[in-house]
């Protein structure tokens, strides 16, 4: 008998809940903070899952591969925040303020090797933010999680020719946003050999 | 193969979901035509940067904090928990009510402590509540010595102008505490020579804060 099943028996739902899901708390708090792009909002994500799930241990009990169920609902929990948020129509502009703080920070002109890979990935960073909340997340699932774009099929219940050319918007987006004449991204490419 | 033909299959050639006679024939295209090369080259270059982001590590308390407050949000009793979660949610999530165009003298308006932990960004977010749409806002944002904006290089002092729309419009601040110790933020609007000044207390603890709520709801502080 398993030890999931024993657990059940015992009814100690608890106990079940704890060690269904530890074994993925740090999986999920990657993925959240690959979603949310700050550890204090990834944190909160992951704990909205939790409390979410407490109520479906038993149903979770059940779940043949646990992982991609998970992510599933972190995914569809990260998009309606997102929507929420997106309701709202003020939000800082990275733009207006760098216009504010760019002149008092002459430290910016110091360029070693590691500061442009860093500036590079930073320029990822936001370059991904820029992507809508689909966008951003399919490139997360698929390109960072390695999910294939028939598993998303099902995870995100949505036809795979619209996440093909999803997918293809996002990329060509990125692309877009990063090889811009002022971007870090030709110095990068030249680090990386 | 067409360089149209490429760019269609691009995603693929990337995901290496190509047949191997398919790829084949990609790369042979790829070796003659460097506009495609370059193409496939930087969609590879971005993957690669995607993939070598950092994330900060998981706090070591984390993964037992956040089961114990999931099972402690549906196992405590009701009333108590509701209280808690009240207190809790209002660390973030700061609600201010703006009465449109009919700013007075400069008000001050207090809200509840949010804490962060040292060295740690939290996004707290202003909620403001319009009534009507007000163009032509001045917004500034002061922090105090110990703490700073995430990504704004340390400045302790960000203006900008903006509109607010009728209805919720939220600003979101990736504070970072850089010392220990109580600190604020001062966020003023001014609007055709009227303004309103809102202070938010932060206190920076050893470790991070993790909040056990769940409803996006919010504390409103002095409408």
């Amino acid at each position: 008998m398993s030890l999931i099943n024993l657990w059940s028996r015992k009814q100690d739902k608890q106990q079940l809940f704890e060690s269904l899901l530890a074994p993925y708390i740090e999986h999920l708090y990657k993925l959240a903070y690959r979603f949310r792009g700050n550890q204090a909002d990834a944190e909160d994500l992951v704990q909205d899952l939790l409390i979410k799930l407490y109520p479906r241990t038993q149903e979770m009990s059940g779940v043949e591969n646990l992982k991609p169920w998970l992510d599933k609902i972190l995914y569809h929990l990260f998009i309606d925040q997102k929507r929420k948020e997106s309701r709202s129509p003020i939000n800082l502009k990275s733009e207006d303020l760098d216009e504010n703080t760019e002149t008092n920070h002459p430290l910016t002109f110091i360029n070693t090797q590691s500061q442009e890979n860093d500036r590079y990935l930073e320029q990822v960073f936001q370059a991904l933010n820029e992507l809508n909340s689909d966008q951003h997340s399919l490139i997360i699932l698929h390109d960072l999680e390695g999910y294939t774009l028939s598993e998303l099929e099902q995870m995100l219940e949505t036809p795979i020719g619209t996440l093909k050319s999803r997918l293809n918007r996002a990329r060509g987006k990125l692309r877009e946003l990063l090889m811009e004449p002022n971007s870090n991204s030709q110095r990068y490419k030249q680090m990386r050999g | 193969m067409s360089c149209q033909y490429v760019k269609q299959r691009c995603d693929e050639y990337i995901d290496n979901s190509l047949s191997e006679v398919e790829n084949m024939i990609f790369k042979e295209h790829l070796d003659k035509c460097p506009t495609c090369h370059e193409q496939i080259q930087q969609a590879q270059q971005i993957r690669e940067a995607l993939h070598n982001m950092d994330i900060p590590p998981m706090r070591s308390e984390f993964a037992q904090q956040v089961i114990n407050n999931a099972v402690q949000h549906h196992e405590t009793a009701k009333p108590n928990l509701y209280k808690g979660l009240s207190l809790a949610l209002a660390a973030s999530l700061v609600f201010v009510a703006m009465t449109g165009l009919y700013f007075n003298q400069p008000v001050i308006e207090d809200s509840p402590a949010i804490v962060i932990g040292l060295n740690q960004t939290k996004n707290v977010k202003l909620l403001f509540d319009a009534k009507d749409n007000i163009d032509n806002v001045s917004i500034s944002i002061e922090l105090s010595e110990n703490l700073t904006l995430a990504g704004y290089n340390n400045s302790k002092l960000i203006s900008w102008n903006s509109q607010l729309q009728k209805g919720q419009n939220v600003l979101a601040l990736p504070i970072m505490a850089t010392e220990f110790g109580k600190g604020e933020v001062i966020a003023r609007l001014e609007h055709g020579g009227k303004n309103k000044t809102f202070l938010i207390q932060i206190n920076t603890q050893q470790g991070g804060s993790t909040r056990n709520n769940l409803n996006p709801d919010f504390t409103p502080l002095n409408v």
